[in-house]
């Protein structure tokens, strides 16, 4: 069993991987050819269910690229709109580790203290 | 974990990408009416060709190339210039001020898309390191 820390920490580090899957998708937004890469959780949260992936060590998840996008005349499928809101949703989520992570050394903190 | 850039570098690997896009622009714009060049032809229309780089998986986006436009050259009616031919045309460029002012737009639009790709990381990592602090 992985301490709550540990488990928060690898989320923090999990958001920072997908900030550059993204930033990768927006710096090649006028790249001929380049498709949208992206970071499946919800695929891996399956493969948890299933036990076929290692629910203690929740490591970074390989990007792949995105199904199923409209692809442009010259073969690129970035739909940079909707890569700068996956960056913001990406951001804020991070932001929502890094309050857990700080509310729970707060809680350590207390119960050395008193 | 570490595959590639980091994030920061990532986006700039973009911003210059774009910024070049945009110079070549303005140099097209600049030169719309240039008739005559060094090798004695009018001016062609020059492209940015940008590839992904695809030596790692995440390593952003390189200029592999910036070339002419071989698309045809204008003519324009104008006997009085110098350099018109018997029949009083004279061969122009083939830089069309519209596509450029889209191409400027384009550019710009991504410049700023990847700004805010920095923007954001930084507040990510400012917040990591406020944890040093205790949090909040």
């Amino acid at each position: 069993m992985v301490s709550q820390f540990n488990l928060i920490a690898n989320s923090i580090a999990q958001r920072e991987h997908n900030h550059q899957v993204i930033s990768q998708n927006i710096a090649n937004v006028n790249t001929p050819d380049f498709k949208t890469k992206g970071v499946d959780f919800a695929a891996f949260l399956k493969q948890i269910e299933d036990g076929s992936a290692d629910k203690s060590l929740l490591g970074p998840i390989a990007e792949e690229i995105v199904k199923g996008l409209p692809i442009r005349k010259d073969g690129n499928n970035v739909d940079l709109d909707k890569q700068v809101g996956e960056l913001k949703k990406n951001a804020l989520l991070h932001q929502t580790y890094s309050h857990i992570l700080a509310s729970k050394m707060a809680m350590t903190r207390r119960a050395m203290n008193s | 974990m570490n595959s590639g850039l980091s994030a920061i570098d990532i986006s700039a690997t973009g911003l210059s990408a774009e910024r070049l896009r945009m110079e070549i622009t303005a140099n097209n714009i600049a030169n719309a009416n240039t008739t005559i060049t060094e090798t004695g032809l009018p001016f062609r229309r020059m492209q940015v060709i940008l590839g992904a780089a695809a030596d790692t998986n995440n390593g952003g986006v390189k200029v592999l190339r910036v070339e002419q436009d071989d698309a045809p050259l204008e003519w324009i009616h104008n006997p009085g210039h110098p350099n018109a031919n018997e029949e009083g045309y004279v061969q122009s460029t083939n830089v069309k001020i519209p596509h450029e002012m889209v191409d400027l737009i384009s550019a710009s639009r991504s410049y700023e898309a990847n700004l805010r790709s920095i923007t954001l990381y930084k507040e990510m990592v400012e917040q990591t390191l406020s944890l040093l602090n205790g949090g909040r």
